[in-house]
């Protein structure tokens, strides 16, 4: 019965944010469980982009809220709540990653393109099926994106979450990573060279 | 990539280093003339430069905010957060 009656209130504040954000600032408890029922799963997977482990995403989410939490009297109201929390689980994903030991990682020139001693790319690729314009793509295909880009290298897949998904400008990264400008580019055009070399056993036709 | 393109011919290899310049509009015209015309004379760089455009797209495709999967919370990390906010 509570169950039921705090689903109807928080399903009542999904649809009314204004009055879920004037609880959250009056300090009302039943409106941050709200708000973490309601926004933490879609930014746990947004935090999971940049930190794949359970434990590492769930303590940058646990970091998100709080900070979320102390903040909320910050919130103007310019963007949607949802917005404003996106950008802090990416930032709790971010110090989280900086805080962390750096593990070592696969070699990026494992998996970039290979080149005979003339130049020529070496084995020459074929055309893929996909079509570059495409703005659906199917299940199938958005699962493999995904578990690809979970294999690249830490350093280069949080540039290309970055710059690709999350589209900061190069110079707002450069900044969010401590990296130079010139970095961050080389980063990403390697990164998208290897996410390329990783989708192509799957997207390139026969022949 | 910082590098300066020399001479009037491009390795394929060398086309695929400047590939993010060129689509950023970052070379300049004499270069982006040359990066032209090795594609005009190499289906393998069209195939990559086409493939490489696809592969900026897709991450965008697979991961929108609109398409992530949604799902509840586990019970224990709802719990948990809720306890961190009265923490002093």
């Amino acid at each position: 019965m509570e169950g039921t009656l705090f689903q109807s209130t928080a399903e009542g504040w999904a649809s009314d944010e204004s009055l879920l954000v004037k609880r959250l600032r009056a300090g009302d408890a039943e409106a941050f469980e709200a708000l973490v029922r309601i926004h933490g799963p879609r930014m746990l997977s947004v935090i999971r982009r940049l930190l794949p482990l359970d434990q590492d995403s769930f303590d940058a989410l646990q970091d998100a809220f709080v900070c979320a939490f102390k903040a909320i009297d910050q919130f103007q109201g310019d963007s949607a709540l949802a917005t404003w929390l996106h950008r802090i689980a990416v930032n709790a994903a971010l110090m989280r990653l900086r805080s962390m030991k750096r593990q070592a990682e696969r070699a990026i020139e494992d998996l970039l393109p290979r080149f005979t001693d003339d130049g020529h790319r070496d084995p020459v690729g074929c055309a893929w099926a996909i079509a570059q314009d495409t703005s659906v793509i199917d299940n199938e295909t958005r699962q493999l994106v995904r578990k690809c880009i979970d294999q690249l290298p830490e350093s280069y897949r949080v540039v290309l979450v970055l710059r690709d998904i999350e589209e900061r400008s190069t110079e707002e990264t450069a900044e969010l990573l401590a990296l130079s400008v010139a970095n961050v580019k080389t980063r990403l055009h390697r990164a998208r060279q290897a996410l390329r070399e990783l989708l192509d056993p799957y997207l390139g036709e026969v022949g | 990539m910082n590098e300066d393109i020399d001479g009037t011919e491009l390795t394929c290899q060398q086309i695929i280093d400047f590939m993010m310049a060129y689509l950023d509009g970052e070379l300049p015209v004499r270069e982006r003339e040359i990066f032209e015309r090795h594609l005009t004379i190499c289906p393998d760089c069209v195939n990559y430069l086409s493939s490489y455009r696809t592969t900026l797209k897709l991450p965008q495709e697979a991961l929108s905010p609109a398409l992530l999967p949604e799902g509840a919370l586990p019970e224990s990390l709802v719990r948990a957060i809720l306890a961190a906010r009265t923490k002093p």
